[in-house]
């Protein structure tokens, strides 16, 4: 069999509005490897974010539980207090945001630099000199966000979500706020890199298109 | 209501804690003008009350040499002013006067006593002018002229010493010649506000008697045709502006010959005042500035409102509203801030003038002993000026807002971004530099010292962003190694500016003030601490009751035993050249510290000529080497000036005139300081104590210097009351533009904490964030702090009071200004800081969603 990086099982979130119960996700289960892309699709209000949210650890689930298997042990989010899973996060998770989210008054090399200083690694700054050129960045290093075009940011946005060299890679909706070309473009070369270096991809999308071609796809339903 | 209306008062509620915090900066501003300017109107109504009773309806009095008048003289002045002398034209009445402070007791020996002011007129010729007067045709007047040893005293005198104000009753009354009894026909009442010191009303000829003055007058009062228009536009700036406009002190006296001279009661009143009008006009000051550090919360709170609408602006403009409409909308929103503020400010301001007037009554009665009781007058003036003041300046400082947001365009991005106009920042700080020189030109006085200050701390507020943002440059490139999160931290707090200047202003500007008012008060203190010691250094001092021409006999023989040296000075009031003044006779002996230890500016004390106070050389452009001419009886002198000295404790003027030349001397206080004893000083304490008049007080230099520096400090806790309220409002604001960052903010940590970063990290970054702007604003506080105190000291003070202060800036006062401005910062990010540790991730991340 081969080895698994998360196990999610009877994954259940509800939130309540006054007396009413809103089930956002019931009973999620599936299993991702080393590697795998696993795409999760579905309407807005389907439990999108939501799943994201708890694999990466920013909620709680009310039942069932989701085991990352990495560094040579077992993280249950679900048990885990709030400074380990923000400690797990920073090392072993990696972000793409729709809007990207670069700090501001960061320049480009910076914030690709942040999580790799963050986690104490050696030479954070030649680590994210190499991440910009490998895409195609290195002429734009020392630019704002505010000067970078949405495709650069989202570019930023990979550097960044990759330089302290993460297992899996989360990202919502990566190209939901670029034309079509570009996001085509820079979702080519997320995949491209973390196809060469072995990592994890959850994508969470409504983009049919950005579905196609991965291993495994988890179609949430429509929201009650 | 219009939709649009509805829409910005709905984001006055959506933003309720920021408009609540507009709104309690309008109201501390409000509360504190009115506050003190009601103190200050009933410490000035306490003391027109003090001498009303005694000087009733009269303007202006006649005086002579030494403060007094050869009874002969009044029959003559009466006739002209009956015949239609032109000098005398406006008086409507002339009745003479005897006053004196006496001591009055049940009972010749032992029991309590109580002071009173003696005042002794002629009731047929006082008709009208004083309410405690009785009328010529009633009983008790009739009593006062027929029987010898009659009087009237208020009733609360009398019940303060036990005596029913219905019944007769027999007093003694102690005064400096000697102590005699006195017949109580009658009580009269002095009103509402009660003075706290007693009134005693005889006939002129029973108060000769009882002050052994018989053949003299104190002066001759006279009620003149009143009010220029110019007067009465004088008494209506001095309502609308308790403290901070004074009637001018001294003017052309009219001689009316033979040593009589007309001079105005008021100004004698106000003569006597100086620190009270010091004390008053830096409280006034004071109150300006807390509501300026209160218009740059309303403006801070403002702007951020506007800014963070950028998007909802750029809708409406692209929803075809207009320009104009938005500024309309924006004006709305501040006038209904503004009416808000006003209304709880001026709730708060009552409350707040309650607590203020004990502080108020407290230094007054330190300051004069006993005056009028303080109470809160009531005057709708001063409630009409501080509810126009919070709305006007509201509206000012929202000006600036609303037509940032008049010019969003459609896609709500093109916000003028006033913050990186520097040319337009350096043209202001030019202007206001400007307008300071142009301030402190001499023909515009005190206030232009005040509007000098002013200037100042505008200056101030507008060097404030640029400030910050240079030492926050510079931090950063002297930590360009550091951690990305030191270096995250400094450039967000530059990007913050936008939002956190206005409030880092005010706290530069509150800031300047408590350390330009606290240097102030400290090189006041420790130039009045020099002067004390210097006046005060003869280990004994004594102050004799009543009136002396000379050193008592029975003193001169034990002196020359028991002491090394003593200065003897009789002291009597007196006019020169329009200015009242003081006049010592001193008379030395023996062996006496140089300058008999006076605090000696220019020249010193010498035999032939006479040593002036420094307010009065300043008031008569005189320095050593004039001369002045002083009245003595027989006729003026002319006397060169062998010095000037400080003076911080006789209002304008003080002469000191040896004995050698002010031959034959008036009576007057006497005062008795003695140096150097010989052998043990409780020995020679006991020695005196037997040998002195009745009623001298023997006080140890030590005792009263602990009592004037009491005095001292008593006197500026108030202020010290109004800079913390000041300081308080700006920790608001700086609270008030780092809780709005904080939620500008919010998505930005929601992401860094989705990344992995700690729950501390954002906390850290607030407080750090604080503690930068705080340490920032104090370190432009400091020297602007400097120069706030050399104009009050060099200008304000020396105009309005002719005070010249030492230098004394400790260190302490500045460290104290950097631990209060940081823990304002800290008390100001606390909360957000606990709010943002509070916040989870996803509830932050929903937050992100949201925002984009």
């Amino acid at each position: 069999m081969a080895s698994v990086l998360l196990e999610v099982e009877g994954l259940t979130r509800v939130f309540t509005q006054g007396d009413r119960r809103i089930p956002v996700l019931e009973n999620v289960a599936f299993v991702l490897s080393p590697g795998q892309r696993l795409t999760i699709t579905g309407r807005s209000g389907s439990g999108k974010s939501t799943l994201l949210n708890l694999l990466a650890g920013l909620d709680r689930p009310d039942a069932g539980h989701m085991v990352w298997r990495v560094a040579g042990r077992d993280w249950n989010l679900a048990e885990l207090d709030e400074t380990t899973r923000t400690a797990f996060r920073r090392r072993h998770l990696g972000f793409v945001f729709q809007f990207f989210n670069l700090v501001p008054t960061l320049t480009a090399l910076e914030n690709v630099a942040l999580l790799a200083e963050l986690n104490g690694l050696d030479d954070p700054f030649g680590r994210a000199r190499w991440r910009l050129q490998r895409l195609g960045l290195a002429d734009r290093e020392d630019a704002f966000p505010d000067t970078l075009s949405g495709g650069e940011q989202q570019r930023v946005a990979i550097a960044r979500a990759l330089v302290h060299e993460p297992s899996v890679i989360l990202a919502d909706e990566p190209t939901g706020n670029l034309d079509r070309d570009t996001g085509d473009a820079v979702f080519a070369q997320l995949l491209e890199v973390l196809a060469e270096e072995n990592r994890a991809l959850v994508l969470v999308t409504h983009d049919p298109a950005l579905a196609i071609g991965g291993d495994a796809e988890l179609a949430l339903g429509r929201a009650p | 209501m219009s939709l649009l209306l509805r829409s910005h008062l709905r984001h006055l509620w959506r933003d309720r804690w920021q408009t609540l915090l507009a709104v309690f900066g309008i109201a501390t501003g409000v509360a504190v003008v009115l506050a003190v300017d009601l103190a200050n109107a009933a410490s000035r109504e306490a003391m027109r009350l003090a001498t009303q009773q005694l000087d009733g309806a009269a303007t202006h009095a006649i005086t002579g040499a030494g403060g007094r008048v050869a009874e002969s003289e009044y029959p003559g002045l009466r006739l002209r002013w009956r015949q239609g002398d032109e000098r005398f034209a406006d008086v409507r009445a002339m009745a003479p006067v005897v006053t004196a402070e006496v001591r009055l007791s049940r009972a010749s020996e032992e029991g309590p006593v109580w002071p009173v002011q003696l005042l002794g007129v002629d009731p047929v010729a006082d008709a009208g002018m004083r309410a405690a007067v009785p009328s010529p045709a009633g009983g008790a007047a009739g009593r006062l002229i027929s029987e010898a040893g009659t009087v009237l005293v208020d009733a609360g005198s009398l019940r303060q010493l036990g005596i029913d104000p219905e019944v007769e009753s027999t007093l003694w009354v102690r005064s400096s010649a000697g102590m005699r009894a006195v017949r109580v026909i009658a009580s009269f009442s002095l009103g509402d506000r009660a003075l706290g010191q007693g009134l005693m009303i005889a006939d002129i000829a029973t108060a000769q008697e009882l002050l052994d003055r018989v053949g003299w007058l104190s002066r001759i009062d006279l009620e003149r045709e009143q009010a220029t228009p110019t007067a009465g536009w004088a008494a209506f700036l001095e309502r609308l502006f308790p403290g901070l406009v004074m009637a001018p002190v001294g003017s052309e006296d009219e001689d009316l010959g033979g040593g009589l001279r007309v001079v105005s009661l008021a100004e004698q009143a106000a003569d006597t005042r100086a620190l009270a009008a010091s004390f008053q006009l830096n409280l006034a000051a004071l109150g300006l500035l807390a509501l300026l550090v209160g218009l740059f919360l309303v403006h801070g709170a403002l702007t951020h409102a506007v800014m963070r609408r950028a998007r909802s602006f750029g809708r409406l403009r692209a929803l075809g509203v207009q320009a104009a409409e938005i500024y309309r909308m924006v004006m709305a929103e501040a006038v209904v801030m503004a009416v808000l503020g006003v209304l709880a400010g001026l709730l708060l301001g009552r409350w707040l003038a309650s607590g203020l007037l004990l502080l108020v009554a407290g230094t007054l009665e330190n300051l004069y002993g006993q005056v009028a009781a303080v109470a809160l007058v009531p005057d709708l003036l001063p409630l009409a000026k501080a509810a126009s003041v919070g709305i006007l300046a509201t509206v000012l400082a929202a000006l600036p807002a609303a037509s940032r947001a008049s010019q969003v365009t459609p896609n709500g991005r093109s916000m003028v971004v006033r913050q990186a106009d520097g040319p337009r920042r350096a043209r202001w700080i030019l202007l206001l530099l400007l307008a300071v020189s142009a301030a402190l030109h001499p023909r515009l006085g005190y206030a232009g010292g005040l509007l000098a200050v002013g200037a100042v701390l505008l200056i101030a507020a507008a060097l404030t962003p640029p400030w910050i943002r240079a030492c926050l440059r510079l931090l950063l490139h002297v930590l360009r190694l550091a951690p990305l999160q030191v270096r995250l931290l400094l450039r967000d707090s530059e990007r913050g500016l936008l939002r956190s200047g206005v409030a880092a202003a005010a706290l530069v500007i509150a800031m300047a003030t408590a350390l330009g008012m606290g240097l102030m008060v400290e090189s006041f203190r420790s130039s009045v601490d020099r002067w004390l010691d210097a006046r005060l250094a003869a280990p004994l001092h004594l102050q004799f009751a009543g009136e002396h021409r000379v050193l008592p006999e029975s003193l001169a023989e034990l002196l020359s035993q028991s002491m090394d040296g003593h200065v003897f000075r009789v002291t009597w009031s007196d006019r020169v050249a329009g200015q009242p003044v003081r006049v010592s006779r001193i008379s030395v002996s023996g062996e006496l510290p140089e300058d008999l230890g006076l605090a000696m500016l220019v020249g010193r004390f010498a035999g032939h000529g006479v040593a002036i106070s420094e307010p009065l050389a300043r008031r008569l452009q005189l320095s050593v080497g004039s001369t002045l001419t002083l009245p003595m009886i027989g006729g003026e002198r002319e006397l060169s000036i062998t010095g000037v000295f400080r003076e911080y404790g006789a209002g304008p003027g003080l002469i000191l005139v040896p004995e050698a030349l002010a031959l034959p001397a008036l009576p007057g206080s006497a005062a008795l300081e003695l140096y150097g004893p010989r052998g043990d000083l409780d020995t020679v304490v006991g020695a005196l104590a037997a040998a002195v008049p009745e009623g001298t007080r023997i006080r140890h230099n030590e005792a009263l210097l602990s009592q004037a520096r009491a005095v001292f400090d008593r006197t500026f806790q108030v202020t010290s009351v109004l800079q913390a309220i000041a300081g308080a409002v700006a920790a608001l604001g700086l609270f008030a533009a780092l809780t709005a960052l904080g939620l500008e903010r919010r998505a930005q940590f929601g992401v860094l904490r989705t990344l992995g970063v700690g729950r501390l990290t954002p906390v850290v970054q607030n407080i750090g964030e604080a503690v930068l702007l705080a340490t920032a604003a104090v370190l432009l506080a400091m020297p602007l702090g400097v120069a706030v105190a050399i104009i009050l000291m060099e200008v304000v003070n020396v105009r309005a009071f002719g005070w010249s202060l030492d230098w004394h800036f400790p260190s302490w006062l500045f460290l104290q200004a950097l631990l209060a401005s940081l823990l304002a910062g800290l008390l100001a990010a606390a909360l957000p800081a606990w709010s943002l540790y509070r916040a989870t991730p996803a509830a932050l991340m929903m937050e992100v969603r949201a925002d984009a």
